[in-house]
């Protein structure tokens, strides 16, 4: 899969390690609080206390640091516009650093520019150690038991796991054809990576029609094969895996709680004692 | 290859069956034409014949992904109206080896029969380190499948089948899409376990050597069938299996061409050990 490689963000590394072994629900809540305390911080210290965590929870999953910082590097044009915006399009006012024309570079703007580049980091990390650490099913898995309490109201917890699953089972198999059919127009002289970027989008055409086309007969072949195999919807059906919430979950989560509450502490209340 | 037991009560019955394609507006050709069959449990048939000839609707009758438009299939004595029954006995293998399976991880996938039964979790456990040991997928078990060949890959649609403890094998051109080697391995399986779990298997197929290793044949045109008999029987109509646009395989061709020659090929020889004999023997 040559074109694809980069593609991180969602490819599970089997590994066997206590992070990986954890209950799915707890990475899933874990990750979800740690994803709204994100957002909740406002000071550099809470975002330093959870980049410590993240980092000791890779560490302990043994991912390769350059396989996660392989997942980041679709976000680095993202980060570099996010930060080139804070830093000149700013608040006003505040400590003048440097001028550069009619721009003002501003301590508090450079400061929160960090910030936001540091905050969006974060973001895009955790949820590449979640994806890096469950296998796709076990996180379907959770959430599928995360919703159910739900689907007295109306959600339809088999129904949407069902469809990530089979969307987690068929994106490598549709990027292996979407690769084989940029092969096949290639043959044929086509040009994906050439030209002003309105020409790369109309030449990626020849390639979509085939993979929509592709994606619908796959799509309906499998729902005939499913119901051979008498799958019909989420009623009075039975799992293999039955998910158990144990002693480490709730270590987990006491720590990841833990962590979160510090971060939101101000550190001038720090300093208070 | 033993001879279809015809005292057993037959596993399926098909009786009378005519089907047409519901068409947009008009009325759709009919693929299936009043047809009669009886598998029996156990066998091992093969349903051949040109594109078109209704084969493959015939196969989605066996366990009612199509219900007759006329006439009736009955499973195991019982009208699969009630269709998850027919489900269950009679397991189906598709010819596109990525298009049937759902699961990320194979053994995943294996389960998911047996999740949709409704069985314990323990049960399902069993069941599918079973069936992966029975295709000899013990080592791959928690791969993602796209990682498989095409040949591993329908191993793990057997065993997703073997699972659910069916009595009836389909196999709809299964082997169509996979290299030479995957033909075999598949093939080896599905003979196995006719042969040592009597479990029936009817093989859809376009590949007269797979055929040629059934206990019976059964031709298909235009939604009928127009010949059936042993693989020796079936064979032996040349003329007709042309008319077919079908031909016989390369073994059964090599030795008439040899009889012709004036070796005396011994009559229906489907394999290549009475022809070497033949031609040791000499003229």
């Amino acid at each position: 899969m040559e074109f694809f490689r980069g593609l991180v963000l969602g490819q599970y590394v089997p590994v066997d390690s206590a992070i990986h072994r954890l209950d799915p629900r707890t990475k899933i809540l874990a990750t979800l609080l740690l994803l709204t305390v994100m957002f909740a911080v406002r000071e550099f210290a809470g975002l330093a206390i959870l980049t410590v965590l993240l980092v000791a929870v890779a560490l302990a999953a043994r991912i390769a640091p350059a396989y996660l910082l392989r997942g980041l590097r679709p976000l680095f044009w993202l980060l570099v516009f996010a930060v080139v915006l804070q830093v000149f399009f700013g608040e006003p006012g505040g400590h003048p650093m440097f001028r550069w024309g009619p721009v003002v570079v501003t301590r508090e703007n450079l400061a929160q520019a960090a910030f936001y580049g540091w905050r969006l980091l974060l973001l895009v990390l955790s949820t590449t150690v979640m994806t890096l650490v469950t296998s796709p099913m076990e996180f379907t898995d959770g959430l599928e038991r995360l919703l159910r309490p739900f689907q007295r109201v109306g959600v339809p917890a088999h129904d949407l796991a069902m469809m990530m699953t089979i969307a987690l089972r068929f994106i490598p198999t549709l990027l292996e054809e979407a690769e084989k059919i940029m092969k096949a127009q290639m043959a044929r002289g086509a040009e994906f990576t050439r030209g002003s970027l309105p020409t790369r989008a109309r030449a990626l055409t020849p390639l979509l029609v085939p993979l929509f086309v592709g994606a619908f007969r796959r799509a309906d072949a499998l729902a005939v094969a499913m119901e051979a195999r008498c799958y019909r919807g989420g009623e009075h059906r039975t799992r293999m895996h039955v998910l158990r919430f144990g002693p480490q979950d709730l270590v987990a989560v006491t720590v990841v709680a833990a962590a979160a509450a510090f971060a939101l502490i101000p550190p001038a209340a720090w300093r208070g004692h | 290859m033993r001879a279809a037991p015809s005292t057993v009560s037959p596993l399926i019955t098909v009786r009378d069956v005519h089907f047409v394609y519901p068409a947009g507006g008009g009325v759709g050709t009919p693929a299936l034409a009043g047809l009669d069959l009886d598998i029996a449990p156990g066998e091992c048939l093969a349903i051949i014949g040109g594109n078109g000839s209704g084969k493959s609707t015939l196969a989605k009758h066996l366990n009612a992904l199509l219900l007759p438009t006329a006439g009736e299939v009955r499973v195991d004595g019982r009208d699969p109206e009630g269709a998850w029954l027919a489900r269950q006995r009679v397991g189906m293998v598709f010819e596109h080896p990525d298009n049937q399976i759902v699961a990320a991880i194979v053994e995943e996938d294996v389960a998911f029969g047996c999740e949709n039964l409704g069985l314990p979790s323990a049960e399902i456990r069993a069941r599918v380190d079973r069936a992966l040991r029975v295709v000899g997928l013990e080592q791959l078990r928690r791969h993602p499948p796209h990682q498989l060949s095409g040949g591993q890959k329908q191993r793990v649609a057997i065993a997703g089948v073997l699972a659910m403890r069916p009595r009836c094998l389909v196999l709809d051109e299964a082997t169509s899409m996979l290299d030479p080697l995957g033909q075999q391995e598949v093939m080896e399986i599905a003979f196995r376990l006719c042969r040592d779990e009597s479990l029936a298997l009817v093989l859809i197929t376009h590949a007269m050597e797979e055929a040629a290793r059934a206990d019976r044949i059964v031709v298909l045109a235009q939604g009928r069938i127009v010949l059936q008999g042993s693989p020796a029987e079936v064979f032996a109509r040349e003329d007709e299996l042309r008319r077919l646009r079908l031909e016989p395989p390369e073994l059964v061709r090599l030795g008439r061409a040899l009889a012709r020659d004036g070796v005396a090929v011994p009559p229906g020889a489907l394999t290549i050990d009475p022809l070497v004999e033949a031609l040791i023997a000499g003229p």
